[in-house]
């Protein structure tokens, strides 16, 4: 049995969490980040949010599957994709201490970025580890 | 480029790519000249500690953003060459987005935009710091002979491509990267952690 590539789980955590923050946003109107979406950039950002979560989504899905890599775009510009919901969520977290004012919960949006701005790099490492490992 | 380039198919779709390249260095120049007139019509900035720190940390993830783009393309494209001097290729990457994110946050305090526009304008502007630096360092820096890879002044025959060239390997002898690529993390006699 195929065994999944080198920080799947990890991808896959971190993928659904950010999926969860435009959903708790949408669905609670008295959430931190609900209270500072009400702009167009704010909006901009939570469909950028969801965009790159959902792209992540179907690259953890389509890509890392036995049967072959069916979404080539999405592992291409899959570091883009981390990268894109970690400045997102840095972002969200900045806005909030300027627009509501300091509070600790902002860890709960720069903790997770940090860890995927780790996770790009590592696996673009891995990644062509495994590639060069593969050719030779 | 020190890169393969793909074969592209007409001249116009080269045309629009040179446009679109050019369009990525010259995106930061509005924002340099809107700080520009800023400091010369006199007016004072109202720099707030938390902004700062947030556009900090913000036009970081975008330089590292077009640093891990780089990389990877670099990786993709040529998976045998050695990454030169990757010190050099980094701080390139990193200076060019800190300069241009410093731009746009006189440019956002001077117009005294919202928070959401200024740091937008930040992360936007960083990745167009790096990626316009980025192409500068490797159109002329990579023709540029550095300090202590041979030769005397003016540099005699034609000077290699030292910075950023990837067609050939580094000089043998002693040095603090060695041949290693980028993604090699064996330990100091070559053994995997």
């Amino acid at each position: 049995m195929k065994t999944p590539p080198r920080y799947w789980f990890g991808r896959l955590t971190l993928t659904i969490w950010v999926l969860s923050v435009p959903t708790i946003t949408l669905l609670e109107s008295d959430t931190l980040t609900a209270r500072v979406l009400t702009n167009p950039p704010g909006l901009a950002c939570l469909l950028a949010l969801i965009a790159a979560a959902l792209v992540s989504l179907a690259d953890l899905v389509l890509n890392d599957t036995p049967g072959g890599q069916w979404f080539p775009m999405g592992l291409n510009l899959r570091h883009m994709g981390y990268m894109g919901m970690a400045i997102i969520l840095v972002l969200l977290a900045g806005v909030i201490t300027q627009k509501i004012g300091y509070s600790a919960i902002v860890l709960t949006f720069t903790l997770p970025a940090m860890l995927l701005v780790v996770l790009t790099f590592l696996d673009i490492k891995a990644r062509h580890r495994a590639k060069k490992a593969a050719a030779s | 480029m020190t890169h393969k380039k793909k074969a592209v198919a007409t001249p116009a779709v080269r045309y629009v790519l040179v446009l679109l390249r050019a369009m990525v260095v010259l995106m930061w120049a509005p924002v340099a000249l809107a700080a520009v007139t800023a400091v010369r019509a006199g007016r004072t900035l109202e720099v707030d500690g938390g902004l700062l720190l947030w556009s900090v940390i913000l036009s970081t993830l975008s330089g590292a953003t077009a640093l891990a783009w780089r990389i990877n393309h670099l990786l993709m494209t040529e998976p045998e060459r050695p990454l030169v001097r990757p010190w050099l290729f980094g701080t390139v990457n990193m200076l060019g987005s800190w300069v241009a994110a410093s731009l746009a946050f006189i440019a956002g305090r001077a117009g005294e935009f919202d928070v959401w526009y200024s740091l937008a304008m930040i992360v936007i502007a960083a990745w167009a710091g790096a990626k316009g630096l980025d192409t500068l360092a490797e159109r002329y820096i990579a023709t540029v002979r550095l300090p202590g890879t041979g030769g005397g002044f003016p540099p005699s025959p034609p000077p290699p491509r030292a910075a950023f060239d990837q067609s050939q390997p580094p000089a043998p002898g002693p040095s603090r990267f060695g041949n290693r690529r980028m993604d090699d993390d064996r330990g100091p006699h070559g053994s995997d952690r």
